[in-house]
C-alpha cells in the first residue's frame, strides 16, 4: 500500500519538472504593476504565486528545508531586470525542523531599468523561466515559462489587472529601520541576544538572511527593555565562526517589518 | 501498565533528544545504535579507527531522487566504501509519511537502484535524526577514524532539485574526505542542508 502511493507521488514530480505551469498546487502569473511602460523609466513587475491550501514556497533563506523560488529573464535589448524583493515571510514547520515561508499568496515584485529609445505605440515582451519547489507533507518541483506583453506610451495611465495585488506586496516588504533606531547584538555561549531600541511590540520575531547563524527551529524568546526589546536567538549548530554582523528581518505584526542590521559583540576570547 | 511505562520511556527519549547535544563539527560524533534493513545491529562505536559517512534518506523526495537518479550517490557511495569508509544511510521517515519503508522494500530500492551504502539504517521513530538533528533528505554527516564530526552539512553546493546540477557541482562529502584522508583540515566543514524536510513522527 505504502508502495503504491510513494508511485502516484513520484509520478507528479516527474510530470511538474517536465513544465506544467499550474500545477494544482500553486498558479504563478507574471504581473505588471501599471498597463504600460515608458521609455527610460523604471518599471515594476511581480511573480504572483497562489498556493492551495497547506501548500507553502520559501522565503530567501528557506530556513531548515526547502529552497527559494528563481527566476531567469529573457528581455528584450537594453531591458535590465533588478533582484526579486521578498515580502516578510512566516515561520512554517513544526517540532526540529521550521522553514521561513509563504502560503496562500505572495508577490515578489522586481524592478526593470527600461531603455530610453523605444517608439510609443511598440509592444514589448518579457519571458521568466521561473522554478520553484512547493512542499506540503511532501515537496514537489516545479518549473514554467510565463510571459508578458505591455504597450510602450509616452505617459503612464494605463492600468493594470494586477494593479491591487502590489500595493499588500509592498507594504510587506521589509523597511529601512527608522534613524532613531538602534540594533546590536552581544555574543553568549549558546545564543545571540538581539536589542533593538526604539522597537516595541511583543508580537516579535527575527529571519536571519544567513542560513548559518541562528538556529530556526528554537524558540524566540522576546523580553521588553526599556525603550525597545530584546530577543535571544540560538546559535546555528552550523556557526563556526562569529558573523560581524547579524543581518535578518525583524517583524513586529502584520505589515510591520524592519531590515536589521546589529554588529555582534563577541564573547572575550579565550 | 505496560503500555504506558513505554509511553513514558518514549517522552523522556524525546526530551533527551532535543536539546542541542546535537553534532558540532569539531565534537565526538554521538555514538548510536540501530537497527539495519538486514535486522543487524549497528553501533557507531563498532566503526571506530573508521571514516563514517551517515546519509539522510527519502526515496520520495526530489532532491534524494536528483542524487539517486542520476547515478551520483551509488558512484560516491561506491568509491569511498572501496576506499575503505564506512557508509551508512539512514531513513528517518515515520510510518505513514513519505520515505517510510520496511526493511524488504528498503532492501529492494538498493538493489533496484545499484546502491551500495555499508548498510541502510531504519529509524522510524527519528530518535537517530533527533540525535544528529538531521533536518534534510539529503543531509551529510563525516566522521573521523578518532569519532570526531568533521562535516555536517549538504551534500554538494547546487541547492537546487534540478537533476542538470549534479554535473559540475563540487561534492562536499567528498572534499571532506579527500582533504581529511590527505591530512589537511576540511576547507568546508559545515553547510546548509537543502532538501526536503526529515519526515519525523507528529
Amino acid at each position: 500500500m505504502n508502495g503504491l502511493v510513494g508511485t502516484v507521488i513520484l509520478l507528479a514530480a516527474a510530470s511538474a519538472w517536465a513544465g506544467a505551469a499550474d500545477s494544482g498546487r500553486l498558479k504563478v502569473e507574471l504581473v505588471s504593476a501599471t498597463g504600460s511602460l515608458q521609455p527610460g523609466r523604471p518599471l515594476l513587475l511581480g511573480l504572483h504565486f497562489e498556493l492551495q491550501p497547506h501548500w507553502h514556497i520559501y522565503w530567501r533563506n528557506p530556513g531548515d528545508s526547502g529552497v527559494p523560488p528563481q527566476v531567469r529573464w529573457r528581455l528584450p535589448p537594453g531591458f535590465q531586470a533588478g533582484v526579486l524583493q521578498w515580502p516578510a515571510p512566516e515561520r512554517l514547520g513544526s517540532g526540529s525542523v521550521i522553514d521561513y515561508g509563504y502560503q496562500d499568496s505572495v508577490l515578489l515584485p522586481v524592478e526593470l531599468q527600461t531603455p530610453g529609445n523605444l517608439a510609443a505605440g511598440a509592444s514589448v515582451t518579457f519571458a521568466a523561466e521561473v522554478s520553484w519547489v512547493v512542499c506540503s507533507d511532501i515537496c514537489v518541483p516545479g518549473k514554467a515559462e510565463l510571459t508578458l506583453t505591455l504597450p510602450v506610451r509616452p505617459a503612464p495611465g494605463e492600468r493594470s489587472p494586477s494593479q491591487e495585488l502590489f500595493q499588500p506586496a509592498l507594504a510587506h516588504l521589509p523597511k529601512p529601520m527608522p534613524p532613531a533606531w538602534k540594533a546590536e547584538a552581544k555574543e553568549e555561549k549558546d545564543a545571540f541576544v538581539l536589542t533593538i531600541l526604539g522597537a516595541g511590540g511583543a508580537d516579535a520575531s527575527f529571519f536571519p538572511l544567513q542560513a548559518d547563524q541562528v538556529d530556526n527551529a528554537a524558540p524566540q524568546t522576546v523580553t521588553a527593555v526599556p525603550n525597545g526589546l530584546r530577543l535571544t536567538l540560538r546559535k546555528s549548530e552550523l556557526l563556526l565562526q562569529v558573523p560581524g554582523s547579524l543581518e535578518g528581518v525583524l517583524t513586529l505584526g502584520p505589515g510591520r517589518a524592519y531590515a536589521v542590521s546589529a554588529p555582534v559583540r563577541p564573547l572575550p576570547g579565550p | 501498565m505496560n503500555k504506558l511505562g513505554i509511553a513514558a520511556a518514549m517522552v523522556v527519549a524525546a526530551v533527551l533528544a532535543v536539546p542541542a547535544q546535537a553534532a558540532r563539527v569539531g565534537d565526538k560524533a554521538p555514538d548510536f545504535a540501530a537497527t539495519d534493513s538486514n535486522g543487524v545491529q549497528r553501533t557507531l562505536s563498532q566503526f571506530a579507527g573508521k571514516y563514517v559517512v551517515l546519509e539522510w534518506h527519502n526515496n520520495g523526495c526530489p532532491f534524494v531522487r536528483k542524487q539517486y537518479n542520476s547515478g551520483n550517490m551509488q558512484k560516491l557511495q561506491k568509491e569511498w566504501t572501496t576506499r575503505g569508509v564506512v557508509w551508512l544511510t539512514v531513513i528517518s521517515s515515520a510510518p505513514g509519511k513519505q520515505g517510510y519503508v520496511t526493511a524488504a522494500e528498503e532492501n529492494g530500492y538498493l538493489k533496484q537502484m545499484n546502491a551500495v551504502p555499508t548498510a541502510a539504517l531504519l529509524d522510524p521513530a527519528g530518535s537517530l535524526g533527533h540525535l544528529y538533528d538531521a533536518k534534510t533528505s539529503p543531509h551529510m554527516f563525516v566522521i573521523d577514524p578518532a569519532g570526531t564530526l568533521i562535516y555536517n552539512g549538504a551534500i554538494d553546493d547546487q541547492p537546487t532539485p534540478d537533476p542538470a546540477s549534479v554535473a559540475g557541482a563540487k561534492n562536499y562529502v567528498a572534499q571532506a574526505l579527500t582533504e581529511a584522508m590527505a591530512g589537511k583540515a576540511v576547507s568546508v566543514s559545515t553547510s546548509r542542508p537543502y532538501g526536503c524536510s526529515v519526515k519525523y513522527p507528529d
